[in-house]
């Protein structure tokens, strides 16, 4: 059969051309994310700070959530048994699927806190930060973060790169992180003060108020497993006076800070707190705190204010704003009455009455309760009030471990019934790839 | 610069092969001419039986004419060149025959075939990926085929089941028995421990779309596989690894399925007409019924105001709302499930026009098909349905210019509606939540909803309006989670074009151009007002997902084919050619809830919207050569490689090679060559490589936008490695075909090696660092081996009866030996119930969980000594001894110590008792005790046909065996959960004895003991019990067929007709305690755009039996027509 030369050169030809276009197409763009060298760009200043915010919001989500597990004011009644074993007291538990998450939520949040403010801050050396307000924020959401791991690890590490394994904090060193978040907070104070921004210097005080006081609940906790109950009540100057200063720069009114979970793809994990609460209904409040009826829509209050003696307003006031959060309930993270608190406690460790009284019938005035006046003791409606008026905030299992009180659904040989002080580890994820880090602490370390 | 690069570079590939079409087309005149030319015809019989051989393929040797025989063997071919020419018989099953003839010019010649069946199959023809037919006998590695002619009476309407058990080393994974769900294909298990473990899919030569999914919902999954109209398919070949797939470059590690349309024949027109009728249901033998019992167990009311009077109360109200006499603390049972099921139908039509003429050739079908499964939500006015919905098209045309030139066009067309179940591990999947029911818990509600209500009792476990008749303790409903309906539409186009040219009869020049797409749209829905029993707090005012997914791969692949002799002895055959292909994936959708009112059916309509948009595209690209020499036609030497290139690296990264090898000698063919007992034999071996490159953006470190208050922000997330590069699969295969007693039995076994090296690896840095995804890397190592054995034999070929028979088994074993460091990776990510992990020195996806403490008995005395010095309790136990420390002396129960704790403790729940786990390696996990594997040693399948005059009996029965673990998480729940479980007979009757105030203390003894063995949840009781043997042996399929006589078929105006009654699924023997061995958690995924985790998960989310459906049993009718 007679070859046609010319079609097969064609052919040939063809093909080579084909490979030439090919190698061309070889290269393709990714529009879903950006490469971690657009955040050099100080135009993605606010973005930085913003995706700060949201990894805080993220972990702090999960933080909340498990730590109130953990306590009495809520009630396990679903299918997931890790948060069961943490509503009995199990909070040390490396493998629990829920300390975990917690562990990688707020992991990405301290990069975040610290790579934010680092860029940021050479921005502002650089003078390309059009806003240096963003860089106020970025202190003080990385002190909140700080305090946040302070406050809930009894351990912790803190890499310096991405890859490189990092030694941990040590839980006797834990209480340095607060020295960090003073560090941002100092940082952050004169550029809100020069900015003018009320609110945001109001946050600042209410954070190193925060930082002041949580670290003297720490020192009492710590080591774990040996509190002295009766040494229970903070005594904090410096925790005093940032509260003052920040309830005249937030007014009088009852000022809550919140971070906010927007819809887009925020929660993460298996159950998130006011998912698994009002969605999944796998938490109930804790039946002596109050019940809520999804047929008939009501809300009972079974807490009595010790000195009205009807259904406490506040835990309704926190319940309904948590119910009708559905999934997407804001956290409280502090606030006019957590400043109130702060200083009502220090007066009454420094046996001021008065103070304490002054203090506690302000906070009692937000719900229009009659004003305190002896009616019960000051210590017990001091535990009362920070249990009620920080609700779902993660707050109360500590007041149970420095008061000596335990939750009935705590399991005789829990952690928290055995070690009080205890709180989350370093969980099998990190010390699994991380060779610095390989035995938990014991109680007591 | 490239010479196409003035056009955008997503189209000068179309622009390019447009264009060589284009020059194709425009052949010189001359090319075209035709000659003088005769006709030959004839019959085709069976040389056993003397019967009539319909659908015998009757070719011109060298040329495209061809014709296919009739119902009574006939056939005649039209056109033929004057001259001597050689015609070839070929039927699978038989031996092919060779005649030469002379044909002359405006005359007829008779050409008679008798041929003989041959249970030997080297001188099959199979596409290898080299270009061109090739005979099998000349690979050193096995092709195997499915011919679809084979299955016709086989009860088998989509695509994945036609290759259910039939080919040695191919597992045809269901996700569960939901209509419409498609299978998991996995090759030879698998491949690659990140990278999609989809084998890769070609229609005609063209990429398709090898995953499924149903985007952005729960729902159980179709595969678009599935698309495919089985009608169509003429047959289908499976590359089973590295050494076969080697041209096919990377992604083809994890094998290749090529699938081949009909096409026409010259020739009158030929119509098929195939219609069936099918019911379907599920077996509910293997379904525990919801067990509970009246007593004082509420939960938040646990122990307290618990007087026989109360108990009594509850009895006597459930007593009413059963209808029967429930006595307190004695377990009764209601089948909450089956009240979900009902006998599904199907209905399939189905019609083939095929013929041509001189110039042309067609095949063109229509298919419809819909099947209403067995699940029902109509007792319970609900939306949810189980439907299925095809209709496809498929039009071939072949245009022969003239004889040296053929221009094809292929083309597939499938328009699918799917209604599904929100499914398997779901909270608010329905047959979930009726597995999660306690019927103690059950009510109706006043007619204000918001009360219990006796008077509103319409039926036994019915209410007038709502309430909650299966008593859900949280979550859902069952009746408000059927208000949800979730459905898919999707459409799947495929298309090819291509040009075979033969300029000279030893050159062979093929072009394909083709492009595969897909387009699905998923829905999830829930309405406003779905709260009807006034429970559900999940979306009472409504919820909706959208998601749209488009998948879309062109294809370009050309060949050259230059066969030739090399003297007397050798045979050359040099393939030179470049494939590439072009995947681009978008997936877009959103969500939103809380719509203002009813009727509103459109995310927009929501007051919490959320959007999300994900591209990925990925672009493929290589070079091959491939030259096979051939000695005196019985020894056959293959070498050859391809070079590929891929975007995950960009234009600079160069490319990688995966070079190929193979001898395949056939001494049975050297002349001389007379035994009688080995008929035929054939040794093999080949060595290949393949493999698989990372995600077309795992290199790069980056962020990914997650907004917060202040608005938008970014968030870590790809950690990125700049030094990644391909993972390679190396596979070495030797076997051997033997055809015994005049090949009336074949016998082929292999042994396959495998090693992946560089194997990408999700390596988990330490999350400190920020970045808590994983990132690959080319660290790991897994090795693995298998054997494949099929055994077929034709045993009794005469007029009026045949037997034959087949067997096929392949064992596989697979190994992580080096996951160079990285700690072991969980699938399911924290999910901590799904125990699946790559861990070295395992099966991938092997198993780990607790144990409960076991007798001393188990370890060696070191390590018994060092369990029993175990501070808080020994970690294993002397004879007497059990995994209890009620008392909490530190040492571990004995019956008396039980008996004595029950004395005190007359109300004990279950939850409390604490068995006891060890910690054998004494390393602090106590989850980390090997438990089994997900894949089993050894599977296969079995059957054969037995005709008898006109009747035929086919069957095929498919088993699994040998350390095949299964996490029957079902049962587990079920036995251990204190609120959505311990309503299995077991599990109540242990709870209610244990709570029953009144029960003895030996009773709570004999009960806690029990417990002991029902106990499964992980992490914080004994996982190992929920562990079970999934060994089986199914019933797959089973037909009985008539054939009519041309007489009777006449009597209808066909040419032929056959009515088969058959069954799919009819039989199950299993060792598995769950509802079915089959079922899996995990189902078909896409092969791209998947994150690390959702990687791992698609690949090892394995053997998981998550509250899933079990297989349906489907039986039809079917009548076969043809005009």
């Amino acid at each position: 059969m007679k070859i046609d030369h010319a079609l097969l050169r064609r052919a040939m030809a063809l093909t080579l051309m084909a490979f030439a276009a090919g190698c061309g197409l070889l290269d393709v763009s990714n529009p879903n994310n950006v490469n971690s060298t657009a955040l050099d760009n100080p135009s993605a200043a606010a973005a930085e700070v913003s995706g700060e915010v949201a990894a805080l919001a993220r972990a702090l989500e999960q933080v909340v959530g498990h730590i109130e597990t953990a306590s009495d004011n809520i009630q396990w009644v679903g299918s997931l048994d890790g948060m069961n074993d943490l509503n009995k007291g199990n909070v040390r538990n490396q493998f629990n699927e829920f300390i975990e998450n917690s562990m990688f939520g707020m992991t990405p949040a301290r990069f975040m806190a610290n790579q934010t403010v680092g860029k940021l801050a050479g921005f502002q050396t650089a003078g390309t930060l059009k806003d240096s307000k963003l860089l106020a924020l970025a202190n003080l959401y990385d002190a909140i973060t700080y305090i946040y791991i302070a406050d809930n690890w009894d351990d912790f590490v803190i890499a310096t790169t991405a890859t490189t394994p990092g030694a941990d904090i040590g839980p006797a060193q834990m209480a340095t992180l607060y020295d960090s978040a003073d560090a941002a907070l100092t940082r952050a104070l004169p550029i809100a003060q020069a900015s003018g921004d009320k609110t945001l210097q109001g946050q600042i005080y209410a954070w190193q108020a925060r930082s002041a006081f949580d670290r003297a609940i720490w020192k009492k906790l710590n080591p774990s497993g040996n509190v002295d109950t009766t040494k229970a009540l903070v005594s904090s100057a410096a925790a005093a006076t940032a509260a003052q200063n920040a309830l005249a720069a937030l007014g009088s009114g009852d000022y809550k800070m919140q971070l906010q979970l927007p819809t887009t793809a925020l929660t993460y994990g298996n159950c998130s707190f006011a998912g698994c609460f009002n969605s999944r209904r796998e938490i109930t409040f804790a039946p002596a705190v109050a019940s809520y009826n999804y047929t008939t829509k009501t809300l009972t209050v079974a807490l009595q204010d010790p000195i009205n003696n009807v259904p406490d307003p506040v835990i309704g006031m926190w319940a309904t704003e948590f119910i009708n959060g559905v999934s997407l309930s804001p956290i409280n993270i502090t606030g006019s009455r957590d400043m109130l608190l702060i200083l009502a406690e220090n007066a009454l460790a420094n046996g001021d009455s008065a103070g304490f009284t002054t203090y506690i019938n302000r906070l009692r005035a937000f719900n229009g309760l009659t004003p305190y006046s002896g009616q019960v003791d000051a210590k017990s409606l001091l535990i009362y009030e920070r249990r009620v008026n920080l609700y779902l905030q993660g707050r109360r299992l500590t007041d149970m471990y420095r008061f000596g009180l335990k939750s009935p659904y705590w399991t005789t040989d829990s952690n928290a019934a055995t070690c009080p002080g205890s709180y989350f580890p370093i969980t099998i994820t990190e010390r699994q790839t991380n060779p610095n880090v390989t035995l938990q602490p014991a109680c007591g370390q | 610069m490239p010479l196409l690069a003035f056009l955008p570079h997503g189209r000068r590939l179309i622009a390019l092969t447009a264009g060589s079409v284009a020059v194709l087309l425009a052949l010189p005149a001359h090319l075209t001419a035709q000659s003088a030319t005769g006709s030959i015809e004839g019959t085709v019989v069976d040389a056993g039986s003397g019967r009539q051989l319909p659908n015998v393929q009757v070719v011109v040797t060298g040329t495209r004419l061809g014709a296919q025989t009739g119902a009574r063997g006939e056939y005649r071919i039209g056109a033929v060149s004057a001259g001597p020419v050689s015609l070839t018989a070929r039927l699978i099953g038989y031996a092919p025959v060779t005649k030469r003839v002379t044909v002359i010019a405006g005359q007829t010649v008779r050409v008679d075939f008798s041929v003989s069946q041959s249970a030997v199959t080297l001188s099959d023809v199979v596409v290898t990926g080299t270009g061109g037919a090739t005979e099998e006998k000349k690979l050193g590695n096995t092709v195997a085929k499915i011919n679809m002619d084979e299955l016709k009476t086989a009860p088998v309407v989509k695509a994945d089941e036609v290759l259910q058990g039939r080919v040695p080393g191919v597992s045809v994974l269901p996700t569960g028995g939901v209509t419409g769900q498609g299978a998991r294909i996995r090759i030879r298990g698998s491949a690659s421990l990140s990278q999609s473990t989809n084998p890769i899919i070609y229609i005609d030569g063209v990429r398709a779309d090898n995953g499924g999914g149903f985007g952005g919902t729960a729902a159980p999954p179709p595969s678009r596989l599935n698309d495919i109209d089985p009608e169509s398919i003429e047959r289908i070949e499976i590359l089973k690894g590295a050494a076969a797939a080697t041209l096919y470059g990377t992604e083809a590690s994890n094998g290749v399925i090529q699938i081949f349309t009909k096409k026409g024949s010259a020739g009158a027109p030929r119509w098929t007409v195939n219609l069936e009728r099918s019911l379907s249901q599920y077996p509910t033998n293997r379904l525990q019924p919801n067990a509970g019992y009246a007593g004082c167990h509420l939960l938040g009311n646990k122990l307290t105001n618990c007087t026989p009077a109360a108990a009594q109360a509850q009895a006597d109200s459930l007593s009413a709302f059963f209808g029967t006499t429930i006595t307190p603390y004695v377990p009764f049972q209601q089948p909450f499930l089956s009240e979900l099921f009902g006998t599904g139908f199907g209905n399939v039509a189905s019609a083939a026009l095929s013929g041509g003429a001189d110039k042309i050739t067609y095949y063109t079908s229509g298919r419809y098909a819909f099947e209403d499964g067995p699940f029902t939500s109509r007792p319970f006015n609900g939306n949810t349905k189980d439907q299925d919905r095809k209709i496809q098209g498929t039009l071939n045309l072949d245009l022969f210019p003239r004889d040296n030139l053929r221009f094809g066009v292929r083309t597939l067309y499938s328009d699918s509606h799917i209604e599904g179940i929100s499914g398997n591990n779901n909270i608010y999947s329905p047959n979930a939540l009726a597995l999660y029911a306690k019927p103690e818990r059950a009510y109706c509600l006043d007619d204000t909803g918001l009360k219990h209500s006796l008077d509103n009792i319409a039926s036994p476990g019915r209410c007038t309006g709502s309430g909650n008749a299966f008593g859900n303790t949280a979550f859902a409903t069952v009746a408000e989670a059927l208000q949800s309906s979730i459905y898919q539409d999707e459409t799947h186009f495929n298309a090819a074009v291509s040009t075979h040219y033969t300029p000279f009869a030893d050159l062979l020049f093929d072009v394909i151009v083709g492009i595969d797409n897909t387009t699905a749209r998923s829905i999830s829905f829930l309405p406003f007002g779905n709260a009807i029993d006034n429970f559900t707090q999940n979306a009472p005012d409504g919820s909706r997902n959208l998601d749209v997914t488009t998948f879309q791969n062109i294809t370009f692949d050309t060949k050259a084919n230059w066969t030739r002799s090399l003297g007397t002895r050798l045979t050359s055959g040099l393939v030179v050619g470049a494939q590439g292909f072009i995947t681009d994936s978008k997936s877009q959708g959103g969500s939103n809830r809380n719509f203002p009112g009813p009727g509103l059916e459109v995310i927009g309509a929501g007051n919490q919207p959320s959007v999300y948009e994900s591209i990925v595209k990925v672009v493929n690209a290589g070079y091959f050569a491939q030259e096979q020499v051939g000695l005196d036609n019985w020894i056959f030497l293959t070498g050859g490689a391809r070079y590929d290139f891929n975007s995950s690296f960009g234009q600079s990264a160069g490319g990688v090679i995966y070079p190929k090898a193979s001898i395949s000698v056939v001494p049975s063919d050297r002349p001389g060559w007379t035994s009688t007992l080995v008929s035929t034999l054939r040794l093999r071996a080949a060595i290949g490589s393949s493999g698989r490159q990372p995600g077309a953006f795992d290199k790069f470190t980056t962020y990914s936008p997650l907004p917060s208050q202040l608005g938008g922000g970014l968030f870590p997330s790809n950690l990125g490695n700049q030094n990644l590069k391909p993972e390679v699969s190396t596979e070495t295969e030797v076997g051997a075909e033997a055809g015994l007693f005049r090949d009336k039995v074949s016998t082929s076994v292999s042994y396959w090696q495998r090693r992946v090296t560089d194997a990408l690896v999700n390596k988990q840095f330490p999350i400190s660092g920020g970045f808590t995804a994983t990132q690959l890397a080319n660290v790991g190592r897994m090795d693995a081996h298998g054997v494949e054995l099929n055994v077929q034999s034709f045993l009794v070929n005469r007029k009026n009866s045949s037997v034959d028979v087949f067997a096929n088994g392949a064992y596989l074993f697979q190994k992580v030996t080096s996951l160079g460091g990285a700690p072991p990776l969980k699938a399911g990510g924290s999910y901590i119930r799904y125990r699946n992990f790559i861990k070295e020195g395992y099966a991938p996806g092997a198993t780990f969980g607790a144990k409960l403490v076991s007798p001393c008995s188990q370890y060696s005395s070191a390590q018994a000594a060092a369990l029993r010095a175990n501070a808080a309790y020994p970690m294993c136990s002397n004879p007497g001894e059990l995994p209890y420390d009620l008392n909490h002396d530190g040492k571990l129960d004995t019956p008396a110590d039980l008996l004595a704790y029950f004395q005190t403790h007359t109300s004990v729940d279950p939850g409390l008792l604490n068995p006891l786990r060890t910690d054998e390696n004494l390393n602090g996990d106590f989850l980390d005790h090997y438990t089994g594997k997900p894949t089993p040693d050894w599977q296969g399948g079995f059957g054969g046909h037995v005709r008898f005059g006109a009747f035929q009996v086919g069957s095929l029965f498919e088993y699994k065996a040998g350390n095949y673990m299964i996490q029957d998480l079902t049962d587990a729940f079920r036995q251990a959960s204190p609120s959505i479980g311990r309503n299995t007979m077991e599990a109540a009757q242990v709870e209610a004895t244990l709570l029953n105030p009144a029960s003895t203390p030996e009773q709570r003894t004999d009960a806690a003991i029990k417990w002991l063995s029902l106990v499964a949840l992980s992490p914080y009781d004994g996982i190992a019990n929920q562990m079970s043997s999934g060994d089986f042996v199914r019933w797959r399929e089973l037909s009985l067929t008539y054939n009519a006589s041309p007489f009777v078929a006449q009597k209808v105006g066909a040419r032929d007709m056959t009515i088969t009654v058959a069954a799919r699924n009819l039989k199950l023997w299993t060792r598995y305690k769950g509802v079915d061995p089959e079922v899996n958690e995990q189902g078909v995924t896409n092969s791209v755009g998947l994150g690390n985790q959702a990687a791992l998960d698609a690949n090892f989310i394995d053997a998981i039996d998550a509250y899933t459906l079990p297989l349906q049993r489907r039986f039809s009718i079917s009548v076969r027509l043809g005009f």
